[in-house]
């Protein structure tokens, strides 16, 4: 039986050599699963607000139910003010989520397994709060390093803590999504080689693949779900500084 | 890890970037208005649906309360009715008795007073009769014709006799 690297999946290929004014821009799997989650997502809302019909599909509803909970996630977090950054937010899930979903699909890739693209929008996230923060509080957006109620001896101390807890969000941010994928995919890849290897037993790890399928489906929900909440949070934090 | 290549830096960020940017415009300009369209008019269309149906709520408790008030009003009608025939039934049925009653007296008193009539009558009959057949049984008796006097005083006392004898 011949080894090979379970990560061996998460290798990209360039299939399409582009150079933009010498940049390399070239396309790969993991662009080509963004194009499609791209086309994929505006075609099911189309198919969703098709007739506008006031005793909704059961498309029109899920998607209805999903704009309404990310506009009260919004809401919840961000408080009115945030409504100005939902379609941002909405974009995030429904990208996250159809990343994470469409990963599961046999020889299909997971977008969101590469730390890159997850690094990316975590670093997106962290740029829009500070700005959001200093175009709303100015200079005083600093306090925000300075908890309240705070003895005045422990500030030097716990600035550095509150700068570096600041600069680690966008590293655990990107870090959970990318880990929960590769971690997720690379069991899968594991049980299904050993369910093509163990001849007369394969039929076990089969049985988890399945189970673990079911298992990443969920997760695919609850990533996404996880990114976009902790963004609310961090942008709400900006919009309030609490 | 594979993941870690750096080659692949530059091609991915600037796909995440444009990608992100295309479907956020689409979003942000088609979808989200439709859904939210539809999420709003569907608002709007309960809100009225529950203000009409509040309006008639409304109308049926006047109704209601309109009819109940006929009802109430009817009853009171009825009632009203029904006592007076009740009570004019009553009055009929006393005027009925006491003129029965009336009657009755009158038909006794009448039938009492044709007894006395035909009593005296009978009494009378009886006397004349006792009269001559005393008379005619004492001129036997004694062979000779009696006075006026002691044809009366006999006739007299045959009479008492007999009125005793009655009782």
């Amino acid at each position: 039986m011949k080894q090979h690297n379970p990560l061996e999946h998460f290798e990209l290929h360039p299939l399409i050599e582009i150079k933009l004014l010498g940049i390399d821009i070239s396309v790969n799997k993991a662009v080509i699963m963004m194009w499609i989650v791209c086309i994929l997502i505006p075609c099911i809302f189309m198919l969703a607000a098709r007739g506008r019909r006031m005793i909704p599909t059961r498309l029109q509803s899920l998607t209805e139910i999903s704009i309404e909970f990310l506009r009260n996630m919004a809401v919840d977090n961000m408080g009115k003010k945030g409504l100005k950054f939902f379609p941002f937010i909405a974009t995030l899930f429904f990208f996250i989520l159809f990343c994470n979903l469409l990963g599961i699909i046999p020889g299909s890739y997971t977008v969101t397994s590469q730390i890159i693209v997850t690094a990316f929008f975590a670093i997106i996230v962290f740029i829009i709060s500070q700005i959001v923060g200093f175009a709303i509080h100015g200079i005083g957006y600093l306090r925000i390093f300075v908890p309240s109620g705070v003895p005045k001896f422990i500030i030097p101390i716990i600035v550095p803590i509150e700068i570096v807890s600041m600069m680690a969000r966008p590293l655990s941010l990107s870090v959970r999504l990318f880990a929960n994928m590769t971690a997720g995919h690379t069991i899968l890849i594991v049980l299904f080689s050993l369910a093509i290897g163990l001849k007369y037993i394969g039929f076990l790890p089969f049985f988890f693949t399945v189970a673990l399928t079911g298992l990443e489906i969920f997760i695919a929900f609850i990533q996404a779900y996880i990114f976009t909440i902790l963004t609310c949070v961090y942008i709400g934090e900006a919009i309030e500084m609490h | 890890m594979p993941q870690f290549d750096l080659h692949f830096l530059t091609p991915l960020t600037f796909w995440s970037m444009v990608s992100f940017t295309i479907l956020m415009v689409i979003l942000y300009k088609y979808a989200l208005p439709a859904i939210t369209g539809i999420l709003d008019a569907r608002q709007e269309k309960i809100k009225g649906d529950i203000d009409q149906a509040e309006k008639l709520r409304e109308d049926a408790d006047k109704i209601l309360a309109e009819y109940q008030e006929k009802l109430r009003y009817a009853f009171q009608k009825y009632e009203e009715v029904v006592n007076d025939a009740v009570k004019k039934a009553e009055e009929i049925h006393q005027k009925k008795i006491e003129e029965t009653q009336a009657e009755k007296e009158k038909i006794l008193s009448d039938a009492r007073k044709t007894i006395e009539f035909e009593k005296e009558k009978a009494l009378i009959e009886i006397r004349t009769h006792v009269v001559s057949l005393t008379i005619a049984a004492t001129e036997k008796l004694t062979r000779k014709t009696l006075t006026a006097a002691d044809s009366t005083r006999l006739a007299e006392e045959s009479i008492e006799d007999v009125i005793k004898t009655m009782g």
